[in-house]
């Protein structure tokens, strides 16, 4: 059918009116010529006679052309357009739908592909969101804050608080309402039920006021209370419910701490879990003699900043105070004080960690959109007619760009509700994916992903952002030609720029595929090469339970001094059982603590550079068990008690820092200064090293003392099982039975899993990395196959002659292979190049591999070449397939 | 608007009374206009589009209709008229005058009545 807008532009021209000033009134006529050609066809013209019946109302546009000119001139006078404007954009979004109605099947596919862009990136950032921007859950907690004593040169090494330090702190500092000082400790709790270790702190009742938060039954303690004597404690929900039956009048009753009683004064609400997840007991600071030296870092303090004041201002109060006590006190003439957000305590890895996925899953989304603006040019060159005679009517870029960007957020709308529900179940199963150790942040409980306000916000946002990236798509090649031009080539539409950029997005597509890619091949390699490492010990078929011996004296002689003996005696003859030990501090655990020594006949080279060591107690078979070997002297035996002369054995590190080149086993070594009163120890072992750190991190110097000599309140049992430890947990759990029925029993986990937590930091971003990564190979895949299926469907009729020519089959498949081979080859150019330059984002992540790492780039860059081939593949069986005679008589 | 019932503004206006007679029972669009002119005059009144554009113009220029864009689903986007409350006074205005000039055509020229 013949296009009477452009008859009738040309018919306007001929009168001198200049037919894309006023677009409307053509659109209108032109529309009205269009039903009087239909209804002359309908009555039973012929085509020629409908078409003369049209020429004839064409034939005087000379009133016509005075009177459009005439109505544009009078409406641009009087341009209330904000109606217009309104109508336009509801006419646009409804003509928008009708357009997504009318193609179902490419709506789905962009729909799907935006929903999965779309998810990706709400995921993670409602992971964001949910660890990194909510906020402490205390009132307003902007004010609160973390106190330290720093390194007298560098603030950035924070230490924990001397108490003399924070009561000058408090007298001296004028920035706060409050400051509360506390103390980890881990409790006993007994009840009717099974004795059960809880977490908890001894605190200063003023932490309670820092921290803004009332109890839900009963009260706090009191200052008065602090004071040694008083066996009052606050409890959490879950120690109220689990040991008192959730019970409304609990307080007044009576729960055995430690094997002691405690008075229940107060219940925390529900949530209340400062300072970390799970803990549950809070009772009053006894500050002891030893507390009250300035050397003795024990504590961790917390303030409230008086309102009103800034972070800086208290940050520069807080210095000057540690300024001036660094003139005025010996002990403190190496040491300086600051502050630090509550906030940001234990974000660093996590943020970097963060910014590397979301990095990712906004790749991911600009490949999904890549992928949209291709479907969409490649749509473009049918609906291309209609743009050019819009065009040519002299709708203007500017209109054209409007109503396809309305088209555009309608269909990433549809992509954004399904990127919501796919969050939805994402975020359900996030914590399969997030393990604790990446989840679980400092003074905030367990924090669970959820979708907020936020959220929804963020998704909505990058739904038009995306619409804003693809919709456009269509324009390209409009632009630059001249409407004339265009109309006359208009039925085969201009191909070569519509598909050089498709096959530019094409490059791109695959080389962001290929960032992403290289990010999850180097985090793979970097756990894979962590998991390598020897630790130093056989974590193979070995049962950990943790068990408190509560200590009234931390460093103290051990209250329960058989202990050991005890242990290997209940396991004596166990057919699981191959041998038992105990450790004060697990390797990979976490769990660390260090001393201070003095070496006999070791002099430091300058007074602050003391010797000193990680410091584990352990019980006799500890070493055998994680077949840690003994390369020197002995491990320990029972006879090393109390009464017998005390005995450390040390690892390789520490003995070949301090008696390089000598034996150090017969030398002696004592905890603290060289002055004090404790006595020497002899060394009467070298043992190998084991990581205790991190599997990342190296072996430092580490000292061991049997048990039996010095006590610590919680100890490790390590049990050698025969096979799979799971197995034998119950007969591993009646050992201790039988050496303390009250001793409670916690964590109990495999070495092997205390091996794969130690890493779980790193496995989570992998994983999840990886993940996207897949997504994105799958889009870009989609991509390559989708330019050429295109193509082939477009040069159908060429590849039909060149068959008729006598191409081979190969030839053919060949020539369609070749289309993909540019943006595939250009693509990974810039996907190296890409992943070098944002491989820095992921250093923190890597062990001992670089972000240029040739193995990694050589398999991603074979695995894309592959899936890019095979995806080139599809469409080019089908070129190869082409019927010549078919093909030519197409069209 | 001139009062003199016979003259050339009356027979101007003859074109404008049929347009808003055609849209005193709801909107139409400017072929359905044209159509429905066609329709109740058996074909023997007809519009030119070179012709009942400018006067829709002239019309929606001086308030007696409106005309706006629709969307109907399925159907391209059109322009719509549709009487003011102006054009519906100036619609019964109109027709009395025509009555009128009618009336007084018949009898003097002896017609008969249609």
């Amino acid at each position: 059918m013949r296009d009477w807008g452009a008859r009738l532009r040309e018919q306007l021209a001929a009168e001198g009116l200049q037919p894309s000033a006023h677009t409307e009134a053509i659109d209108e006529i032109a529309d009205h010529l269009t039903d009087l050609h239909r209804a002359a066809l309908a009555e039973g013209q012929s085509p020629a006679e409908a078409a003369s019946t049209i020429e004839a109302e064409l034939a005087r546009m000379g009133p016509l052309a005075l009177a459009v000119a005439e109505r544009t001139r009078k409406r641009r006078r009087s341009l209330p357009d904000t109606d217009d404007w309104k109508a336009g954009l509801i006419a646009d979004l409804r003509h928008a739908a009708r357009a997504i109605r009318l193609d179902p099947g490419f709506s789905a596919v962009v729909i799907v592909t935006l929903a999965i862009g779309i998810g990706a990136c709400t995921t993670v950032f409602s992971i964001i969101n949910s660890l990194l921007l909510r906020s402490l859950p205390y009132p307003d907690p902007a004010r609160l804050v973390l106190l330290w004593e720093t390194d007298a040169g560098n603030r950035a090494d924070t230490f924990i608080v001397a108490h003399p330090v924070y009561e000058d702190w408090k007298r001296e500092t004028r920035s706060f309402e409050s400051m509360g000082l506390w103390e980890y400790e881990t409790f006993n709790v007994a009840s009717a039920q099974e004795p059960e270790q809880v977490p908890g702190i001894r605190a200063t009742e003023s932490l309670f006021r820092v921290l803004g938060v009332p109890p839900a039954l009963g009260r706090v303690f009191t200052a008065e209370e602090e004071h040694p004597g008083h066996q009052v404690v606050v409890i959490g929900d879950g120690v109220w419910r689990a040991h008192l039956g959730g019970d409304r009048n609990a307080v007044g009753r009576t729960i055995r701490l430690n094997g002691r009683p405690y008075q229940v004064i107060g219940v925390m609400p529900r949530g209340f879990e400062f300072p970390g997840r799970g803990n549950g007991i809070w009772v009053p600071m006894g500050i002891t003699d030893q507390d009250r030296e300035r050397g003795s870092h024990s504590f961790w303090a917390a303030g409230r900043l008086s309102p009103g004041v800034t972070f800086e201002n208290a940050r520069a109060d807080v210095e000057q105070v540690g300024r001036s006590l660094q003139q005025r006190f010996e002990d403190n003439r190496e040491e300086g004080s600051t502050i630090t957000r509550m906030s940001d305590q234990g974000l660093g890895s996590l943020r970097t960690t963060l910014t590397a996925l979301m990095g990712a899953v906004a790749l991911i989304l600009v490949i999904g959109c890549v992928n949209v603006a291709n479907l969409q040019l490649g749509r473009a060159l049918a609906r291309r007619r209609e743009f050019v005679v819009r065009l040519a009517l002299g709708a203007g870029l500017g209109r054209l760009a409007r109503q396809l960007f309305a088209e555009s957020a309608v269909l990433a709308i549809g992509g954004a509700m399904g990127g919501i529900a796919l969050t939805f179940v994402a975020t359900r199963g996030a914590d399969a994916v997030l393990t604790p150790g990446f989840r679980s942040l400092p003074f905030r409980g367990d924090v669970p992903i959820t979708i907020d306000g936020r959220v929804l916000l963020f998704a909505a946002l990058i739904a038009l952002l995306s619409a804003a990236l693809f919709g456009f798509a269509p324009l390209i090649g409009l632009g630059r030609k001249d409407p004339q031009a265009l109309l006359r080539d208009g039925e085969r539409g201009s191909t070569g720029a519509a598909h050089l950029a498709r096959r530019a997005l094409v490059a791109l597509e695959v080389a962001m595929a290929i960032v992403v890619l290289c990010g999850a091949g180097l985090l793979i390699k970097s756990l894979a090469g962590l998991l390598q490492v020897n630790p130093g010990l056989d974590p193979r078929d070995v049962l950990t339970l943790q068990v408190s011996l509560p200590q009234e004296n931390t460093y103290g002689a051990p209250v329960r001094e058989s202990f050991c003996a005890d242990l290997s005696r209940a396991a004596e003859g166990l057919p699981g059982i191959r041998s038992i030990g105990a450790i004060s501090h697990l390797p990979l655990s976490g769990a660390n603590a260090g001393r201070g020594l003095s070496l006999e006949g070791w002099l430091p080279p300058t007074p602050n550079d003391g010797a000193s060591a990680g410091y584990r107690l352990t019980c006799p078979g500890y070493f055998r068990t994680l077949t840690v070997p003994i390369v020197e002297g002995r491990d320990f035996t029972e006879r090393d008690s109390t009464r017998a002369e005390p005995v450390v054995i040390v690892n390789r590190t520490m003995a070949e820092r301090y008696w390089k080149g000598e034996n150090a086993v017969g030398k002696r070594l004592k905890l603290g200064a060289l002055q004090n009163s404790n006595p020497w120890m002899t060394i009467v072992g070298v043992a190998e090293n084991a990581r205790h750190f991190g599997l990342d991190s190296d072996a430092r110097r580490e000292i061991y003392l049997p048990y039996n000599q010095a006590a610590w309140p919680v100890m490790t049992v390590v049990a050698k099982t025969v096979g799979e430890p799971a197995a034998w947990q119950s007969a591993v759990r009646d050992v201790v039975k039988r050496v303390d029925p009250d001793l409670p029993v916690a964590r109990v986990m495999s070495m092997e899993a205390i091996v794969s937590t130690s890493v779980s930091w790193r496995e989570a971003p992998m994983r999840l990395l990886t993940g996207f990564a897949a997504i994105g190979l799958l889009l870009a895949a989609i991509g390559v196959y989708g330019v050429l299926a295109y193509y082939v469907s477009q040069r159908t009729r060429e590849i039909g002659v060149r068959a008729a020519l006598g191409a081979t089959r190969a030839q053919l498949a060949g020539l369609v292979v070749r289309q993909s081979l540019l943006p595939i080859f250009v693509g990974l150019a810039l996907g190296v190049a890409g992943s070098l330059a944002s491989g820095q984002l992921l250093q923190q992540l890597l062990y001992q591999v670089e972000p240029g790492d040739p193995a990694v780039i050589a398999v991603i860059t074979a695995l894309v070449m592959t899936v890019g081939m095979l995806a080139a593949w599809l469409p080019a069986r089908r070129a190869a397939a082409v019927d010549p005679m078919v093909a030519l008589r197409e069209d | 608007m001139g009062d003199p019932i016979i003259g050339a503004a009356a027979r101007k206006g003859s074109a404008e009374l049929l347009i808003l007679s055609v849209l005193e029972d709801g909107q139409l669009h400017g072929y359905d206009i044209a159509r429905e002119i066609s329709r109740r005059s058996d074909g023997l009144l007809a519009f030119h589009v070179a012709s009942l554009y400018p006067l829709l113009y002239k019309l929606e220029d001086k308030s007696w209709i409106q005309g706006r864009w629709v969307e109907k689903a399925g159907q391209r986007r059109r322009r719509y008229y549709k009487l003011t409350p102006e054009g519906r006074k100036m619609l019964a205005a109109q027709r009395s005058r025509w009555e009128a000039f009618v009336g007084a055509l018949t009898r003097a020229a002896g017609l008969k009545h249609a």
